[in-house]
């Protein structure tokens, strides 16, 4: 007898067999019901929303626009009608909170609204000033909405970036959220929202996109599209400003969020770290029987992998080590310096630790300008110096302006890609270590 | 004594270590974060450790009654230690508890699937299925809920390490630091929950002496409580690494580790978390439900308690609506009001038999069924 058969059968040692099947069948279609499956949603009868944006209106109420998939416009269905326009269309509704006005919204979309496959929500510049926790609050309450779900800020508003018939993919929504997260310029997720919201010592980050021109070839229309710009800072619940893509940089790099990048170094700052500072740069020039090449002298590296971490040092005036272990590779060599030589991998590795820390620098400026620690220098303080921090929690919106970094930034370049040597000068043209430059 | 009653089924070490399991870990699994989190913030993990210790000593009282009165569960010694009368008294009352208990775990289980899946279904239309099947188990004994142990247990616990470990490259255990931010009160006081929670382990005096092998079911016993602990303290530090200090404004956050993990970056797994905790809930109530069967049919002289099943789970479902108007009054009454009640039952009640029985001499190494 199977197992379940035994479980059916112990009733006081009788053993039914001939139910035991019967009976296994009931019990499983009755474990079926206890899940309580009630309430299905047909999924043609939805109106599955792409990207949802979150506009200020007036009277303080909040404006909502939905990008709704006719998936009939994808090719999907018997009644497929592909490419013939977008395959979305916008609808608003307004609301004194997000869910008085994504109730609303459902009253001009005659099919039920269904969140769970939203790929990004846009917060318009005007409402993240007014304040973001209402909003974060229905995010995490509802529970159509993910916890991953991106959520970004735009400088106008984010009616405008809806409006945008991206021209690669059919659906921008899933393609807007590969780029936030593939190209990790400051990835925020309502989870990272929430937490830093309820955090001491940090403030809330956003992802920063914003409209960009894509033109059609020959000087054609302009198709629109979105583009990375930034971060978004806020202070408490409300945008405070904006970082830049570089001080967005330093600012992931504060905060270990994996950030990845492309840097392109001079090679002048490079040389001048050769040979203890006395290789010279010289332009690459052009011999009897030689091709000229290309003159610029630019050094690309992709970063790879960081790890950095933050440690108080000092609380008066506050002083933190920024540590970080960054490895890089080549990526492109538009030189004449050999990147394939340990020395000039060595100086390239210096030079690139330099920029590093101009990146982390400028984005401390600026939060310190802003007056918002989205560091979490104070957190940092709060977890190392928790008798500190409770003196001067009070006063830290004070004190953030004065804190100070110690750098500790050690960069490895790892590889050089599949090539070696830059690929253009010939031998004699390259920059080696100890054999000069050209003419060796 | 116990011959002349219907004799229960009897139940191995290791289905024993299942249904010690499925007593903490169902309810525990779900809420006790955020109980915890809103009185400790980002230390409300720590509470489990201390509540266990709780746990703890209520099943060193229960093994020591358990040696003291061979082959005897409670409701036969507490008539040896008390008397008659008073041990009636103290049946009715655990009566009273265990269905109290049993509903609070249906109408927990029912706010959990109303709140993250079916909003707008009935929480008789959720609880009725449960109940037929917990009925189903306990007509048939212990046996059959000791075995489904065998099978739902590894599941969940297995669910449990999978979802911890797929949520492991979002965590970030700075969010959990530092350790006792707001000092030992807060955990201290948050720890209450767990331990009433760790004290339902109580259930097992009822039918402790049905596990084979005496050495076996106390290292069984055990067992179960070891794996609660590092379950508990794994899924609260997890939650607690993922939301931080705002890890008690999520009313279930274990659910909501869960809703991290997808399959192929499309497929949720929190509807199959979901089912899978059910699984573990159906053990409870089926574990509950048959221990107050078992003290409403020696309370009132029954030979046989199967019949009781169906009439205490319509009773369980009833009182799972009626308690509570709402959630928040089931959250408040959890928080302030279920400790005190539970450590009465669950720990203070068993001493004071092992006391009294100490004292009286009462069943001291007693001839009796060896099982």
């Amino acid at each position: 007898m199977t197992f379940f058969g035994r479980l059916t059968a112990l009733d006081r040692g009788r053993s039914a067999p001939g139910r035991a099947p019967l009976l296994s069948l009931g019990l499983a279609l009755l474990a079926l019901l206890a899940t309580g499956c009630v309430q299905s949603a047909e999924v043609n009868r939805l109106a599955l929303i792409d990207l949802l944006a979150l506009d200020a209106a007036p009277d303080g109420e909040i404006l909502m626009t939905a990008q709704v998939v006719m998936p009939t416009r994808l090719g999907v269905g018997p009644a497929s009608i592909a490419s013939e326009g977008a395959p979305f269309f916008l609808v608003q509704a307004q609301g004194r909170t997000v869910a008085e006005a994504l109730f609303n919204l459902q009253k001009r979309v005659p099919r039920q609204l269904f969140l769970e496959h939203l790929q990004m929500l846009i917060i318009g510049d005007e409402l993240a000033r007014r304040g973001l926790f209402p909003v974060v609050d229905f995010l995490v309450r509802d529970r159509e909405v993910r916890t991953d779900l991106i959520v970004a800020v735009t400088p106008g508003t984010g009616a405008a970036l809806l409006d945008i018939a991206s021209p690669l993919p059919a659906v921008p929504g899933e393609a807007w959220n590969d780029l936030v997260r593939h190209e990790r310029l400051v990835v925020s997720s309502v989870r990272n929202l929430f937490v830093a919201m309820g955090e001491e010592g940090i403030e809330p980050v956003l992802t920063a996109i914003a409209p960009s021109a894509v033109h059609e070839p020959g000087g054609g229309s302009d198709l629109g599209d979105m583009e990375l710009i930034g971060a978004g800072v806020l202070r408490g619940d409300r945008l405070a400003g904006y970082l830049d893509r570089d001080e967005a940089l330093g600012l992931q790099l504060l905060l270990n969020d994996r950030p990845r990048t492309v840097i392109s170094i001079d090679a002048t700052e490079a040389l001048a770290r050769l040979e203890g500072g006395r290789a010279t740069p010289e332009p690459p020039v052009r011999t009897s029987g030689e091709h000229g090449i290309h003159p610029r002298a630019v050094v690309s590296l992709r970063l790879q992998r960081a790890d950095t971490a933050l440690a108080p040092v000092a609380p008066d005036p506050p002083t933190l080590e920024f540590s970080a272990r960054l490895v890089l590779d080549v990526v492109n060599a538009a030189t004449v310096l050999d990147v394939e030589h340990p020395e000039v991998a060595l100086a390239l590795e210096q030079a690139a630790a330099e920029m590093f820390r101009g990146y982390v620098a400028s984005a401390l400026r600026r939060m310190q300008e802003l007056n918002a620690d989205a560091a979490g220098f104070g957190a940092s303080f709060r977890r190392s110096r928790p008798e500190w921090w409770r003196a001067m929690r009070d006063h830290w919106p004070d004190l953030f302006p004065h804190v100070q970094l110690e750098y500790d930034v050690q960069v490895a370049v790892v590889r050089t890609g599949l090539g070696t040597r830059p690929a253009g000068p010939v031998e004699s043209q390259l920059w080696v270590p100890r054999q000069g430059g050209q003419r060796r | 004594m116990a011959g002349w009653y219907w004799e229960d089924n009897r139940i191995t070490p290791l289905e024993l270590t299942g249904i010690v399991i499925s007593l903490v870990f169902a309810t525990g699994a779900v809420t006790l974060p955020m109980l915890t989190g809103l009185i400790a913030q980002h230390d409300g993990w720590l509470a489990a450790p201390v509540g266990a210790a709780f746990g703890a000593l209520t099943l060193a009282v229960i093994l020591y009654l358990d040696r003291r009165f061979q082959g005897a569960a409670l409701p036969d010694y507490c008539q040896q230690v008390l008397g008659t009368a008073l041990a009636k008294v103290l049946l009715f009352f655990y009566t009273a508890y265990f269905l109290h208990v049993a509903a609070l775990v249906v109408r927990e289980s029912t706010d959990f699937l109303r709140a993250g899946f079916y909003p707008g279904a009935s929480p008789l239309v959720l609880g009725t299925p449960l109940l037929i099947l917990t009925s189903y188990m306990v007509w048939h004994g212990l046996e059959v809920i000791g075995r489904t142990t065998l099978i739902v247990v590894p599941i969940q616990i297995a669910f449990t390490l999978i979802v911890t470990a797929a949520t492991a490259a979002q965590v970030d255990p700075e969010l959990i630091l530092p350790l006792f931010e707001r000092g030992a009160l807060p955990v201290l006081r948050a720890s209450l929950i767990p331990a009433a929670w760790f004290g339902e382990v109580i259930a097992i005096a009822f039918f402790l002496s049905s596990v084979r092998g005496q050495r076996g079911r106390a290292a069984g016993a055990w067992a179960g409580m070891a794996v609660v602990l590092v379950l508990i303290a794994l899924g609260g530090s997890t939650a607690g690494m993922l939301f931080g200090d705002q890890v008690g404004r999520l009313a279930y956050p274990l659910s909501s580790v869960a809703r991290f993990v997808t399959v192929g970056g499309f497929l949720r797994i929190d509807p199959l978390a979901m089912a899978v905790w059910l699984f573990l809930t159906v053990i409870k109530v089926a574990v509950l439900q048959h221990v107050t069967t078992i003290t409403v049919a020696r309370m009132l002289g029954l030979r046989d308690d199967r019949p009781l099943a169906v009439p205490l789970a319509g009773l369980i479902l009833v009182l799972s609506d009626g308690l509570f108007t709402n959630k928040q009054e089931l959250d408040a009454w959890l928080v302030a009001g279920w400790p005190v009640y539970a450590f009465c039952l669950q720990l203070f009640v068993p001493a004071g038999l092992a006391l009294v029985a100490a004292v009286r001499g009462t069943g001291h190494r007693r001839a009796g069924k060896t099982p």
